[in-house]
């Protein structure tokens, strides 16, 4: 299994005392799947995802990927699981503001040790950004900043796509458009993608659906 | 409205209160620099003012005697009896452990109205002119030489520092002035048909008033020195405010969206705004006045020492706390605060209500900004360059310093934004292509500290290369003027002459030190009379003269005149130069650094001639073996250990002269420096709270927080090097401007210019440990941000 998730529990502290966002959360997603995370605000969606991601660490509980557990990671190991196995993509997409749009897509492929050039023109062929390429980008529009987002994070091959909320912030036609363009180069890749998403719509174009309710698995 | 609008306003700073003293100390240092030197001025110009005021120092001829020996009482009464309504004055020093007292005698019953104390004029006269007298002094100068005087001294504040007036007769006790006035003060109404002062007394020379060195003239070019110096660490503190309010006003454009938009007019949005910077201008003003009178109080007795040095002034060691510069200080506070808010309070004015504040607004309004900077340094620079070519005098340097300086600031980000474009052109990883690329986007926000920055080492470099140069210059100079290797001081001319005899046998050569006060092409001066010697043929270069000048003065056929006289009067080789009434022509023209009054040289035998009365008291002698000589002057001549100095001493006393006339500049450099580096910090501390954005996703991607650490501290030192690299050419273009051009204004020499490339590296390195340290702090506080922190960057999205 690619990722094994087992009873994770995750706490925050908060004004009336400590807040258990997972509660014990366990499942398992293979390569090639994708899993939809849904659930209220505050259900420990995001949270949930950052564990994954190697952005944050659990309380308790442990994630393989590959076999290896996570949680024991230092910091280095913890960004080097970022740089080579997962690529997340975020709701505001949190391109680097200074590197154009050619730039933004090798970045992480490049950090990883593993550019192609090649493959990175495909994606942004795939995406109808190969006009976009010399632009910086502020000078994009959501939907297309979104698709660099997704051009980046697949550019550097992850073994697991992450995705929280990544068309939350675009109107419905664009959001279908991102989210069909992801779903098929995620298969293309034979990636495994875990995404946290509020609409049922989309959630419902995924393998299979997680409902997260007080942090547990609701269904 | 006002209350609640003025609540919204200043929680900000509430919440930043890194940003609030970054406006805070900006404002104070600027301000504290700034009234600082002003209240030494003010301290300089009070001390003037007070001796032209009690003295007539400039508002009344003088008559003097030609030679500039002292007047015989004879000459004033036959000037009296002829119908001259003239008042003698006694003027001279004594000395109290090496310090020393000005003692000037005026006579109430003749001198003109508003001569002498104040207190003098307001009460009776009779316990100023009979008995003991009266002496009337400060009350710092009687605490400093009362004790050790038997006389009655009188408080009077507005006389002049180290000076004590009494009425003539104590003057001439106190002083042992005999049957003599040291000048002549000439009343302004003079009765028609008086016969002519030549017929009467031919050896006097009358100066008209404005004629006489006026010390508040002479001292003019010095006081705008250190005011420019003031202006310049001023302008590096309006750099920094003028940042934090920018900042302010870029982040709080949601609340003022918010403000306008639930009812606020802009007029009262903008009020409100103008009454938070009154509040932040008056505490900050008034902390920085008080810090200016510390380092004023601090640096003072260091000025006094340079006025003393440089052109004889006479300035209070001691601090009055005066109105004038505190109301300036507090003035430049406001103005400061003015000028730093005039653009972001323009902006708000033509910010439509609905404009939102953007994340990148700041940047992106950077970007017209930095054309608008770039077009303006062409400008400044092209200006600097005319001026250069064209400018004349005092003015014409300062106008050169000022745009050259303005203009490079204007020019830096400029450039740093082309060389960091390179960079990433070169970057070969991608960690390095977003390293250069994000550090260019840092330009925007760190643009202000690093002009401070060039601003300051600019300074550094051109001020410490002026000062290297006038140092390295002047060693060599004291080299050539100081070549004998002993130098003593005999009691009297008898002594004089047994000198002379032993030293003709004991001594290699015996070079007498004969010297006479004198006017010099219309200043007051000495007239130093040179014996024909090797000594003078080897060692003295000039900076112009005839073939043969030796030769000539040997023969008594010329003159030797300093370099200050000779610029100030422009007088040339060749000219006629009349000393003691005989016309001589400059035959050379000599450097000579750091003495205030005109000098002239012509030959022993001449000098014998014009003035017979001066026997040689101080001797410098020629040796092989000065440890034997001094020995030999100890044991057998009998002179006293005091009064022998060997070559090395009198060196050193005057490099100790030299250094401490250079403490105030140094001072002021290491003080901007200070500032500069603080702007960095606080710059960097800034823009820390505001980097987590554009870090976070860096990280997200696989970047440890330490690693995002250690760039932002490289990213601190790159810029800092480059800056460095930017100063160095300023710099020395600064070090010629004061050299080349405001030196010869203000002091009437032109200096060499030397290169110091160590100190330059010295300075680099400086440069970059104060802002690897400024950014250490931040780099420390990112690399241990908490992952939740990072992480609120996305939830915060939502």
């Amino acid at each position: 299994m690619l990722l094994d998730v087992r009873n994770v529990t995750k706490t925050y502290p908060g004004a009336d005392g400590p807040i258990d966002v997972l509660a014990g959360v366990s499942f398992t997603l293979g390569a090639g799947e994708t899993l939809a995370l849904t659930g209220e605000s505050g259900s420990g969606k995001s949270t949930l995802l950052h564990l994954v991601g190697g952005l944050d660490q659990p309380d308790g509980g442990e994630i393989l990927i590959d076999g290896r557990d996570i949680t024991g990671f230092d910091d280095g190991a913890r960004a080097a699981l970022r740089r080579d196995v997962v690529g997340v993509v975020f709701q505001q997409f949190n391109l680097i503001p200074s590197l154009n749009v050619g730039d933004n897509i090798a970045f992480q492929a490049r950090l990883g040790g593993r550019p192609d050039d090649g493959w990175n023109r495909e994606l942004a062929a795939k995406l109808g950004l190969e006009a976009q390429l010399g632009k910086y980008p502020e000078q994009l529009s959501g939907g297309q900043q979104q698709r660099v987002a997704i051009a980046r994070t697949l550019a550097a091959r992850p073994q697991i796509v992450l995705a929280d909320e990544p068309t939350g912030n675009l109107d419905e036609d664009t959001a279908e458009a991102v989210l069909d363009a992801m779903l098929r180069l995620v298969d293309e890749a034979g990636a495994a993608l875990l995404m946290v998403t509020h609409s049922q719509h989309l959630a419902a174009r995924m393998g299979a659906r997680l409902h997260l309710s007080h942090g547990r698995i609701a269904a | 409205m006002m209350g609640a609008g003025l609540q919204a306003l200043l929680s900000y700073w509430r919440r930043n209160p890194l940003q609030a003293l970054t406006l805070f100390a900006g404002l104070a240092l600027a301000t504290a620099l700034w009234s600082g030197v002003q209240a030494i001025n003010a301290e300089a110009r009070a001390s003037y003012d007070a001796a032209a005021r009690t003295l007539g120092e400039g508002s009344y001829g003088q008559i003097a005697r030609r030679d500039g020996e002292a007047i015989p009482l004879e000459a004033y009464v036959a000037l009296r009896r002829a119908g001259w309504l003239v008042s003698p004055v006694i003027d001279g020093r004594v000395f109290v452990e090496d310090r020393p007292l000005r003692i000037v005698g005026i006579d109430p019953l003749t001198a003109p109205p508003g001569i002498g104390p104040v207190g003098l004029q307001e009460g009776d006269l009779a316990p100023f002119v009979t008995g003991e007298g009266q002496v009337f002094a400060t009350p710092e100068t009687i605490e400093s030489f009362g004790e050790a005087f038997d006389i009655d001294f009188v408080p009077a504040p507005d006389i002049a520092p180290d000076t004590a007036v009494t009425d003539i007769s104590v003057a001439g006790r106190l002083l042992e002035a005999g049957d003599t006035v040291t000048r002549l003060i000439v009343l302004p109404e003079q009765p028609l048909g008086r016969a002519e002062l030549s017929e009467i007394a031919p050896d006097l020379v009358l100066s008209q008033p404005g004629e006489t060195a006026d010390v508040a003239q002479l001292t003019d070019s010095f006081h705008l020195n250190l005011t420019a110096f003031g202006l310049l660490s001023f302008a590096v503190g309006i750099f920094i405010v003028n940042g934090a309010i920018g900042l302010a006003f870029e982040q709080r454009r949601q609340v003022f969206r918010t403000l306008r938009a639930v009812g606020m007019p802009l007029r009262r949005l903008m009020v409100l705004l103008g009454v938070e910077l009154f509040l932040f201008a008056t505490v900050a003003g008034l902390t920085g006045v008080a810090l200016g009178y510390l380092i004023a109080a601090a640096l003072l007795p260091d000025v006094a020492a340079t006025l003393r040095g440089l052109y004889g002034a006479e300035v209070a060691g001691t601090l009055t706390l005066r109105p004038v510069w505190m109301l300036s200080g507090l003035a430049i506070a406001f103005i400061g605060t003015g000028m730093a808010a005039a653009g972001a309070l323009y902006k708000l004015w033509r910010l439509p209500i609905l404009a939102a504040g953007q994340r990148r607004a700041w940047a992106l309004a950077s970007v017209s900004t930095a054309r608008l900077q770039a077009v303006g340094a062409v400008v400044l620079l092209g200006a600097a360059v005319a001026f250069g070519l064209y400018g004349e005098g005092l003015v014409g340097g300062f106008s050169l310093l000022g745009t050259l300086l303005v203009g490079a600031a204007l020019g830096l980000p400029v450039v740093l934004s082309v060389i960091l474009a390179i960079g990433a052109r070169l970057a070969r990883s991608a960690i390095g292509e977003w390293f250069w690329a994000d550090t260019r986007q840092q330009l925007p926000g760190l643009s202000l500290a690093l002009m401070a920055l060039l601003l300051a080492m600019a300074a550094n470099i051109g001020v410490s290369t002026m000062v290297s140069s006038f140092r390295l210059t002047f060693i060599g100079f004291i080299d050539q003027r100081l070549a004998s290797e002993v130098y003593v001081t005999v009691d009297n001319a008898a002594e004089g002459d047994r000198l002379e005899a032993f030293g003709a046998e004991r001594a290699d050569a015996v070079l007498p030190l004969l010297v006479a006060d004198a006017q010099l092409a219309g200043l007051p001066g000495q007239v130093l009379g040179a014996r024909d010697h090797g000594t003078y043929r080897d060692n003295w270069t000039f900076l112009g003269a005839t073939d043969a000048p030796w030769d000539q003065i040997a023969a008594g056929e010329g003159a030797l005149l300093n370099e200050q006289t000779a610029r100030r009067q422009e007088v040339a080789v060749g000219d006629p130069l009349t000393i003691a009434g005989e016309v001589f022509p400059v035959v050379g023209i000599y450097s000579d650094y750091g003495n205030p009054v005109a000098q002239a040289i012509i030959g022993e035998d001449v000098f014998r001639t014009l003035y017979p009365q001066i026997a040689p008291t101080r001797f410098g002698l020629r040796t092989e073996d000065p440890d034997a000589l001094i020995a030999a002057l100890t044991d057998e001549f009998g002179l006293p250990p005091a009064n022998i100095i060997d070559q090395a001493g009198i060196k050193q006393i005057s490099l100790d002269v030299f250094e401490r006339t250079f403490t105030v500049t140094t001072a002021l450099n290491i003080l901007t420096l200070i500032v500069a580096a603080f702007a960095i910090l606080m710059s960097l501390l800034t823009l820390a709270g505001m980097r987590l954005p554009q870090l976070a996703p860096v990280w997200a991607l696989g970047l440890t927080r330490a690693r995002l650490g250690w760039f932002e501290l490289v990213r601190a030192l790159l810029l800092a090097a480059l800056t460095a690299i930017v100063a160095l050419p300023l710099g020395l273009a600064l070090a010629w401007a004061l050299l080349a051009v405001v030196n010869v204004e203000a002091f009437g020499w032109k200096l060499p210019m030397y290169l110091f490339p160590l100190d330059y590296l010295r300075l680099t390195l400086l440069a970059c440990l104060a802002a690897a340290l400024a950014a250490l702090w931040p780099a420390r506080k990112l690399a241990r941000t908490p992952a939740s922190h990072l992480l609120k960057v996305f939830s915060n999205e939502r």
